[in-house]
């Protein structure tokens, strides 16, 4: 029922939305929780386990009853929870596990079945047969059991993440933190001000009290106003800060725009990562309820959140509403309603003691011991010292006290103390270096004590800055204590709840006691308790209580369960955020790429790069026509090949030679300026990490190359030598990938094609095989090198990558008219195989240099990285799996990668197996498919047939295992 | 989480790559035999409380840091350049 | 034969305005790495000073030049030396520091970008972890980091204007991860 002439709401701006499908009518200000208590819903939603009716609870993000389906299609959002969620005109919010419909669900028979469904009951129940459990048992138990569900489709909603820094981070921004934050700003500070409200002033905006001489409201306005006028103040409304981490850095998720429509450009949610040199933890407490049986009934609901209603957003929540409570504090909420006109039932006071506060009536030392009503309260039974009585109520407002929010403080491992006095746990000393608990959440509960706590911690935060604060005088508010006398469970017959989202009861709790998982952790897991999407923010310390009653030890003896971020729930999408699409990782493009995806070749990923496949041409219907055609066009004529991604280092200095000797298992310090030498270099525990080429540019001049692969590892791999275990080398090296576009120029025919392209014609004298230099191409200076990775005479060529695109047409043109042309992947692939070049699909992290039949080249003169632990027992020797060639012999011709070797004549289990294939390709040139493998002692097995048997692709084929080099095992032809 | 580069000052872990223990920057001589280069590779200690680890500021300097904290409480004592370590 | 033509890598992206902030890229002009050999920093550092006006830069810091000069630190021991005008700067900073410095042409290496607005520091917030407050980094202040999930060079040039330069082959991917930053920030001031 809204009231007139209350609330923070705009009555100007009357906003409707559907809820399951029916309008309702609300302002702007309103959440879907104060519009739909303005409209008279109560039921909102039905429970997890017992498909029990229930009402909205609270009025903040603690809520456990109210959650909600937001949106429709692809975007749509579960278990947002109503009183979090404010409206806009067109939200579409729909009640979930329910069917058919809200006020009538099936699964509401669970309820009857409740004495069945107590705590421990999957683990008791479905153990037999143990086949059902996945078959039969889980997939009914998820769909009667369970809350909102994900669209299953794509969101392309957007999502943002940022960061930020601060001196001083205050979080929350009721009367504490507004205080701290106007201190630590007068006097400079840098201050970031978040609350998971749309509004600041906390409690202020939910209390009649007065600050300042002007209501709470009013005053909090005032100071907002001042923040907002402040360079260094950032205001940050509708961000809940959701973790506390090392070195100051928090997590908060703000709601950018959920308050809106979706479809526009802003994004929806902003998960922030705040990096602040103090904190202030101004988060406030939250409300307890009380246990006693009927107390999940929609109309039952927090007297804190009543009072928020009615001042926040002018609505009664009933008609005629009673209290039930145990502390001063809640009595305010009968005073405030009936002010307002509402019909106050009774105040059912649990202590001996209580003043009434007005005309209704009074029961002291009584307690609720039962509720009515199908789908709302209709009615409470109450016992007092006089016996029982039923009162005609819509609307109970309960109040068990109050709990500090200590959840930030327990982030990084730091347990909560109790507090006798307020029955409450409060953050322990120093729990999160640099955290300082303050106002509320430091268990400083009247209005008075939270504006003097938030100047002493601010205070606190800004000696430890080193700035001065300036005079602020605090305003006059509110001073009382709560006196509260703790109250956890009302016995008696009927279920009273703990935890409302999971349904877990007292009963549940004390039975877990009773089957002795009398730990709280232990508890918590069996009955379930605190591990719904609220993780019992109102349940956790009543659920703590009972079971300390129960196994007989104090609530401190008893302990309390561990607070894990995030505070509230994040949504994955903010987590994730800019990783959709084209964000997901950078993409990396060679200078050649526009040109050759304008000649129709489809693109692969080498890691972050993009390489073209193949290029097809006309009648081409298929990759491996194109492919075939580009192998035997390297042969017989020429290709052209962006080879721009390999990494390439460029190292200089005196000590550049002798850096190289101990980075490679080979030798480069006897190499000739003008000349390229294969390397390979090793992990210290012996395996191969990588091979490339390393041509000498000078006396203390090289540039390496290393595969596409390992170009960052082999960097981070130099700098490690260099810096922790050579670091009085006098050596220097820089990537220079970027620098330059390189391509490779390879065929029979690469000569001619060069010395049309260069400046100056070469000749088999200057430029022999492994021979370098700087040569001149369209007035541009670039380099050459006369490398093979094909087997075929051929050529690397580079240039400055501005000049890239160019020359690649350049190349390319040319190969044409040369019967040429570009070559892909595929094809780059096929050639290196029938060389028996190897790639990171041989070395792949487990192989040796012996393996792959390269010990000779770890140079017995010297030391080298990974040479001691590379001669092994173990890492050497006929046990080992050494690289071959196999080709089909049988009937069956194919070969795939990744398939087995065994014996002809072995069963193929993975015990008979001998080796694997690591790359296999159709080779146009042998007319066969060729493939390379690592074979058990395999190099003194050239000749012998094995069977591979590749299980996942069903394929079997007969080979015979050969020498790797298929091709021209002399080398004649990159001489040529 | 934030590192002190000796160079840039505090930095977010995402510039960072981990290796390991500070025990990398000792390599053993060629001839030190079987269990030193066995201890060197591959045996690590794993404390409760303080530890030296090699961090690369890889998307930052390029200086390999040695950063002493703590695995319970994860403070972090202090930095030093790899280079300046001193094996 | 024709001389080759040259291509930038941010051909046809730029610039771009959203809100109040522009992206566009700078003519890529010559950059050459100079990194003192060991024992020569003093010397590398005369010599740059008394030959580009600029001497080598302190961490974090850009050294201003005559002539268009300027030298950005990018890494431990390493700094950038950029001039606006293409041409052989390696060649000549190589003569000039031999025996002191390995100098490397970078001309090509990185394509950077000019990011200038009021929001310039919001913009940036959402794309690197830097603390980029105008009192920790303000102009003259540099430093490597990431953008997203790309290495960077981030300085500041006016109080309203950063640099950004990042590896050339990722070019595309930093418009594209810059210029959602710029359109989810300025769609959130049209809220």
């Amino acid at each position: 029922m809204r009231l007139d002439g209350k609330g923070l709401i705009d009555r100007q701006k009357p906003l409707s939305f559907g809820f399951d499908g029916r309008p309702i009518a609300g302002f702007e200000g309103d959440t879907v929780a104060s519009a739909l208590l303005a409209n008279g819903v109560r039921l909102v939603g039905r429970s997890f386990k017992y498909h029990r009716p229930r009402g909205i609870l609270s009025a903040g993000s603690e809520e456990p009853n109210a959650l909600l389906q937001v949106g429709r299609g692809a975007a749509s959002v579960p278990n947002v929870r109503a009183t979090v969620q404010e409206i806009y005109e067109g939200l579409e919010v729909a009640s979930q596990n329910r069917w058919p419909s809200l006020k009538f669900d099936l699964l509401g028979v669970n309820d009857l079945a409740a004495p069945f469904l107590s705590a421990g009951f999957y683990y008791k129940t479905f153990m037999w047969p143990r086949a059902f459990w996945e078959r039969v048992y889980e997939p009914i138990i998820r769909r009667a059991a369970g809350l909102g569900a994900l669209s299953g489709a794509h969101n392309e909603d957007l999502y943002e993440k940022a960061f930020a820094h601060c001196d001083l981070l205050v979080i929350g921004a009721g009367p504490c933190g507004l205080m701290a934050a106007l201190v630590a700003a007068r006097a400079g500070a840098d201050v970031i001000l978040a609350d998971e409200d749309s509004m600041f002033g906390g409690r202020l905006l939910a209390e009649e009290g007065e600050v300042g001489g002007m209501p709470g409201a009013e005053w909090a306005k005032g100071a907002v106003r001042e923040l907002a006028a402040m360079d260094n103040v950032r205001l940050m409304p509708r961000t809940t800060v959701t973790g506390a981490y090392d070195q100051g850095t928090y997590g908060a998720l703000e709601r950018v725009a959920l308050h809106k429509a979706p479809g526009g450009a802003a994004p929806r949610e902003c998960f922030w990562r705040i990096v602040a040199r103090r904190a202030i933890l101004a988060a406030g407490a939250i409300e307890r309820p009380i246990a006693f049986a009927g107390n999940d009934r929609p109309g039952v609901m927090m007297a804190g959140a009543v009072r928020a209603y009615l001042h926040r957003w002018g609505v009664a929540p009933g008609r005629k509403v009673a209290l039930f409570c145990n502390n001063d504090d809640a009595h305010r909420t009968a005073q405030d309603l009936s002010r307002a006109g509402v019909d106050v039932a009774a105040v059912i006071d649990a202590r001996g003691e209580a003043e009434a506060g007005g005309d209704y009536p009074v029961y002291t030392g009584a307690h609720v011991i039962g509720t009515r009503g199908r789908t709302g309260l209709r009615e409470i039974t109450l016992r007092h010292s006089g016996g029982t009585a039923r009162i005609k109520a819509d609307c109970l407002a309960m109040s068990g006290g109050w709990n500090p929010s200590v959840h930030l403080t327990c982030h990084t491992g730091a347990r909560p103390v109790w507090n006798e006095k307020i029955a409450a746990f409060v953050p322990a000393e120093a729990a999160v270096e640099g955290l300082i608990p303050a106002g509320a959440a430091a268990g400083e509960f009247s209005t008075a004590g939270c504006l003097a706590d938030g100047k002493r911690a601010a205070r606190q935060a800004l000696a430890a800055l080193g700035l001065k604060p300036g005079r602020t005088r605090l305003p006059e508010a509110e001073d009382s204590a709560g006196g509260v006398e703790p109250l956890w469970h009302v016995p008696g017959p009927g279920r009273a709840f703990l935890d409302f989202q999971n349904d877990v009861s007292v009963k549940d709790v004390a039975l877990a006691a009773r089957e002795n998982y009398a730990s709280v952790e232990h508890m918590k897991r069996y009955t379930t308790q605190g591990m719904a999407t609220d993780q019992g923010k109102t349940s956790n310390i009543g659920a703590l209580a009972i079971l300390a009653d129960a196994t007989g030890r104090s609530i401190p003896q008893t302990g309390t369960t561990t607070f894990r971020p995030p505070f509230s729930p994040v949504s994955i999408a903010a987590m994730g955020a800019g990783a959709q699409g084209k964000g997901f990782a950078p993409e990396r493009f060679t200078t050649s790429h526009a040109a050759s995806v304008g000649a129709g070749a489809p693109v692969i990923e080498a890691g972050l790069w993009y390489r073209p496949s193949y290029f097809p041409q006309e009648g081409e219907v298929n990759w491996r026509q194109s492919c075939d055609r580009e192998v035997m066009m390297v042969r017989q004529a020429v290709g052209i090949c962006d080879v721009s991604t390999l990494g390439k280092i460029d190292i200089q200095g005196p000590d550049a030679a002798a850096f190289l000797d101990f980075v490679y298992t080979n030798t480069f310090s006897t190499l000739k300026v003008g000349r390229v030498r294969y390397g390979i270099m090793l992990r210290e525990d012996g395996h191969v990490m990588d091979d490339g080429t390393t041509a000498r540019l000078g006396d203390e001049h090289y540039v390496m190359t290393t595969t596409t692969a390992a170009a960052g590892q082999v960097m981070r791999h130099l700098e490690f030598v260099h810096q922790c275990l050579a670091p009085q080398m006098n050596v220097r090296f820089v990537s220079v990938t970027e620098q330059w576009a390189q391509f490779a120029v390879a065929g029979p025919l690469a000569r001619k094609l060069l010395s049309e392209v260069l400046d100056s014609p070469i000749d088999n004298e200057s430029w022999p095989f492994m021979a370098c230099g700087p040569v001149q191409v369209g007035g541009c200076a670039g380099r050459l090198f006369r490398i093979s990775f094909s087997g075929e005479h051929a050529y690397e060529i580079a240039v400055p990558s501005r000049f890239g695109p160019a020359l690649f047409d350049l190349l390319v043109a040319r190969a044409r008219a040369l019967g040429g042309g570009p070559y892909g992947m595929e094809a780059l692939n096929v050639l290196r195989i029938e060389k028996g070049f190897i790639t990171h699909a041989e070395i792949h992290g487990r192989v040796t240099a012996f393996d792959i039949g390269m010990q000779g080249m770890i140079s017995p003169a010297k030391d080298c990285i990974g040479k001691v632990m590379a001669t092994r027992p173990g890492l050497l020797g006929e046990g080992r799996e050494q690289l071959v060639g196999l080709r089909p012999t049988g009937a069956v011709k194919q070969l795939t990668a990744g398939a087995h070797i065994f014996e002809p004549e072995a069963e193929a289990i993975r015990a008979n197996a001998q080796g694997y294939t690591t790359s296999v390709g159709f080779s146009p040139t042998f007319q066969s498919f060729l493939a390379l493998g690592f074979l058990r002692n395999g190099r003194a097995r050239h000749g012998q047939t094995v069977r591979i048997v590749d299980h996942l692709r069903q394929v079997e084929t007969l080979a015979e295992v050969c020498d790797p080099v298929f091709l021209d095992p002399k080398g004649e032809r990159v001489r040529g | 989480m934030q590192i002190p580069c000796p160079i840039c000052g505090p930095r977010d872990r995402r510039e960072f790559y981990y290796m390991g223990d500070a025990v990398a920057l000792r390599r053993p001589g060629p001839d030190a035999g079987d269990e030193a280069w066995d201890a060197y590779v591959h045996l690590r200690d794993n404390p409760a409380g303080r530890t030296r680890d090699l961090w690369y500021h890889e998307a930052g300097c390029s200086a390999w840091v040695v950063v002493e904290r703590d695995t319970v409480t994860h403070a972090v004592h202090g930095s030093q350049l790899a280079a300046e370590a001193g094996s | 034969m024709a001389d080759l033509i040259e291509t930038s890598a941010s051909a046809g992206l730029l610039p771009v305005t959203i809100g109040n902030v522009t992206l566009q890229d700078v003519a890529p002009g010559a950059i050459a790495s100079v990194a003192p050999l060991s024992g020569a920093e003093k010397s590398t550092s005369a010599a740059l000073k008394k030959h580009c006006g600029a001497a080598f830069p302190a961490a974090g810091r850009v050294a201003g030049g005559a002539g268009g000069l300027r030298a950005i630190w990018s890494g431990r021991g390493q700094a950038l030396v950029m001039a606006e005008a293409p041409g052989d700067l390696a060649g000549e900073l190589a003569i000039l520091l031999k025996g002191k410095a390995a100098v490397t042409d970078q001309s090509d290496a990185w394509t950077t970008l000019a990011l200038q607005g009021r929001d310039v520091r919001r913009v940036l917030a959402r794309l690197t972890p830097l603390d980029l407050r105008p009192a920790t980094f303000g102009r003259g202040q540099t430093a490597r980091s990431t953008l997203v999930h790309m290495m960077a060079v981030i300085t500041c040039t006016a109080a309203d204007r950063f640099e950004i330069m990042v590896m050339r082959s990722m070019t595309q991917s930093a418009v594209h991860d810059i210029t959602r930053a710029m359109q989810g920030l300025a769609a959130r001031a049209a809220l």
